[in-house]
């Protein structure tokens, strides 16, 4: 355990000293605040209102920009080291294999925490001042805070795409792509919708509203880990048997 | 009576094919604590697919590694606990300082702190250039901060894979003297592999000699010395008449 907390603060200190994560968390501040300002502009026309801000504005990160952020962050912590060798760097070191991968793929379920985190505060605070506080805090936060689990997948989707590619662009265009291939086969094939991960970006839906569908929330959920799980052995498998 | 010296490091048998059917077949030997060991033979003889089987980076077909007693394929991460290496070009984050290396790859053992960091900052004239950011290094003062990563655990056992490589006179002597200090100082083994003769010469007292993935000959640097004068000599007479590679048994 002392190893992979180690491993997490050496992935997430080299995630934010690069400064495209860095350029990224100050995206999605500016995403945050032109989401405010364009809701306030059209008064609600294209349902970014004052009042559902918070959710639009996590609509578009959960559906969007997240996916591509993780797809990047897969091919940095993942190809791109091994690909200009510094993957050594933790290979030769006292630590298991399945120790550094999991720390890896850690790390950027914080990063997409942290984004999460910033969008919250950033849609919030710009609510409150902006119209007071008319919508309630704890329901946002939950849906913030759920949102997570259906981007844990689409993490190890990212890492299984980078543990087949030599080169960190091919792992961004091929996750993306394959994003975009699972989005556009749930499109096509209505009976395959409810079996993909990509369908459920915005299930923090499920938790708004007073009556809680607590089985489908159950299902979704089941859904979302097994995909999680699925992924994470294969994934892990490659990573285990891959010669650096 | 002749003294028992423990041995730091066994390699049996090891076999490893890529696709291309290059790679290593058979390679056995074994080395001493204390040995400044030479692994000499030109480019793509397998002296580095060797080291990356050692290191666990690469994994063998067959045969096996034991370092300290410890076998690499079963005993993975403990195994490497006392073993510091610097494989082909440094690993280091060239976006991070010289520091924050060290810092992260300290991070993965409970006694190397920031005193020690220092040390070894210190030992390879890299302190004060330890904020600077390694992009902005040269290749000489990389290669030393790759064997400062390899040393900063106070390894037993460090293997250097062509850790010379590119470097000009006045770094090939830092890194040398680097290495000679460490082993006499503090008795640490070295495995060291390159396809400069001179150099292993003035650094080791034994060597073994591959070609075309087959290690043809292993030899203490005195024995060496007394059949051929140089290191140099010895080689080429090995691998230009008589001293065939064993192949058939693959």
């Amino acid at each position: 355990m002392e190893m992979i907390k180690a491993g997490i603060q050496n992935e997430i200190a080299k995630l934010l000293s690069l400064k495209k994560y860095q350029a990224l968390l100050l995206l999605t501040c500016l995403i945050s605040i032109s989401s405010g300002l364009l809701g306030g502009v059209t008064k609600g026309l294209i349902s970014l209102s004052s009042t559902n801000m918070p959710f639009a504005v996590l609509s578009l990160v959960t559906g969007f920009m997240l996916p591509l952020i993780i797809a990047m962050a897969a091919a940095d912590l993942f190809t791109a080291e091994q690909e200009n060798g510094s993957i050594k760097a933790v290979i030769t070191r006292p630590i298991g294999r399945i120790s550094i991968f999991t720390s890896k793929i850690l790390a950027i379920v914080i990063y997409t925490i942290l984004i999460l985190l910033v969008c919250f505060i950033i849609s919030l605070a710009w609510n409150i001042v902006f119209n007071g506080i008319d919508l309630n805090i704890t329901e946002t936060f939950l849906a913030y805070a759920v949102s997570i689990v259906p981007m844990l997948p689409i993490i190890l989707f990212a890492v299984t795409i980078s543990q087949l590619c030599k080169s960190s662009s091919s792992t961004v265009m091929l996750t993306v792509l394959g994003y975009m291939i699972i989005i556009l086969m749930g499109t096509i094939l209505p009976r395959v919708y409810p079996m993909l991960f990509t369908s459920y970006t915005g299930w923090y839906k499920l938790f708004i509203g007073s009556a809680m569908p607590i089985t489908s929330i159950l299902n979704t959920l089941a859904l979302l880990v097994a995909y999680t799980l699925i992924l994470f052995a294969v994934s892990s498998w490659a990573f285990e048997k891959k010669d650096y | 009576m002749k003294e028992e010296r423990q041995v730091a490091l066994i390699i049996n048998n090891i076999t490893k094919i890529y696709r291309n059917g290059r790679g290593i077949r058979g390679v056995s030997f074994q080395v001493e604590k204390g040995d400044i060991y030479g692994l000499l033979g030109p480019n793509g003889s397998g002296k580095t697919t060797t080291m990356k089987i050692i290191t666990g980076l690469s994994r063998a077909d067959g045969g096996d590694v034991q370092i300290f007693g410890r076998s690499v394929e079963n005993e993975g991460e403990k195994s490497l606990e006392h073993v510091g290496c610097l494989i082909e070009a440094p690993a280091i984050y060239e976006y991070l300082s010289a520091k924050k290396n060290l810092e992260n790859a300290a991070a993965y053992y409970k006694d190397v702190k920031a005193p020690r960091i220092e040390d070894i900052l210190r030992q390879t004239g890299l302190l004060q250039y330890q904020n600077d950011k390694v992009k902005e290094f040269s290749l000489g003062m990389k290669q030393r901060l790759g064997l400062a990563l390899a040393l900063l655990a106070n390894p037993k056992l460090v293997i250097l894979d062509e850790p010379a490589n590119g470097l000009d006179i006045e770094g090939m002597v830092a890194i040398r003297e680097i290495i000679m200090n460490q082993a006499k100082a503090k008795g640490i083994t070295f495995l060291i592999s390159s396809h400069l003769a001179h150099e292993l010469e003035v650094m080791c007292n034994k060597i073994a000699i591959m070609k075309d993935g087959y290690l043809l000959k292993t030899s203490t640097m005195e024995e060496v010395i007394q059949q051929s004068e140089t290191l140099e000599k010895y080689f080429l007479e090995m691998v230009g008449s008589g001293m065939e590679v064993p192949h058939g048994n693959d």
